[in-house]
């Protein structure tokens, strides 16, 4: 799985403010390293959704500029996907649940670290 | 063919003709039908219910908590463009219709929802899109009213302009 814990600023803050707690990494339990990892929102390309349509659900949801929501959207379209959003799992999930609330195809994924 | 303009206090005003309010106001039905007892094997419905995880069990889990608000979010569409629709005003056989900063979003999303479904359903490509209808298909309808929906998405997405309009 390759849990590169020292390159987590959020889990090393954690660690360094928690007194109690060993300064060991391995003690650190399965749950509590989920849940300090980040979460990529990923938009999907799909051949119905109209380029306009996916620029302007990332610039409501997100608060994007018009210039950000494009070069996203863009890179959907290109690539065929986008990370559009990162952030913990309980946001990621809510980003996800409203874009499929405007029928984009949206996943959330483990931040690689 | 329709007309779209900004309207006041951030509304936007899409004037239609008498037929093409006639088609829209099939659209609630239509999404409401799919959405009274939705079959999740079915496809046009996995694609209003895309998937959240790649992993089957965290996915299901996922859908277990959330899908429920997501089909009250589509109902909510539908009824929003249902009411648009019925109170619109009247102008020559004109419908005029307004879409408040608080209904714009909705409508749009179950615009599209219409869209996503007559796309499932005729198994659109990207390639779809370049070729004309073909009067002789037995989908023509079903296409030329995709076609119809597209370019009304589009239009009312530039009424609203760059990040504002609809919700204010």
């Amino acid at each position: 799985m390759g849990y590169s814990i020292a390159s987590n600023e959020v889990h090393a803050a954690r660690m360094a403010s928690d007194t109690r707690r060993q300064p060991d990494v391995i003690e650190v339990t399965r749950e509590e390293r989920s849940r300090d990892r980040t979460w990529n929102v990923i938009v999907w390309n799909d051949p119905i959704n109209l380029m306009s349509y996916v620029t302007f659900v990332l610039q409501r949801l997100f608060g994007y500029s018009l210039e950000v929501a494009t070069r996203l959207m863009l890179e959907v379209h290109n690539e065929g996907r986008s990370i559009v959003a990162t952030m913990e799992r309980e946001r990621a999930e809510h980003a996800v649940a409203r874009l499929h609330g405007f029928g984009l195809q949206a996943t959330l994924e483990k931040q690689e670290v | 063919m329709f007309r779209v303009r900004k309207g006041p206090r951030g509304s936007v005003i899409l004037e239609l003709e008498h037929e093409e309010a006639l088609i829209l106001r099939t659209l609630p039905d239509r999404i409401r039908k799919l959405l009274e007892a939705p079959d999740f094997g079915d496809r046009v419905v996995q694609r209003l219910f895309p998937r959240a995880y790649k992993d089957p069990s965290k996915d299901a889990e996922f859908r277990e908590l959330l899908s429920k608000d997501l089909i009250a979010r589509k109902l909510e569409g539908a009824a929003a463009l249902e009411k648009a629709l019925d109170e619109a005003t009247e102008e020559d056989r004109d419908s005029v219709v307004t879409l408040t900063p608080a209904t714009f979003d909705l409508v749009l999303a179950c615009i599209n929802d219409a869209r996503l479904i007559i796309g499932t359903k005729l198994d659109i490509t990207e390639d779809t899109w370049k070729a004309d209808v073909d009067p002789e298909d037995p989908d023509a309808f079903e296409l030329a009213l995709l076609h119809y929906l597209s370019v009304l998405e589009e239009n009312l997405i530039v009424a609203v302009g760059q990040g504002g309009g609809g919700k204010e």
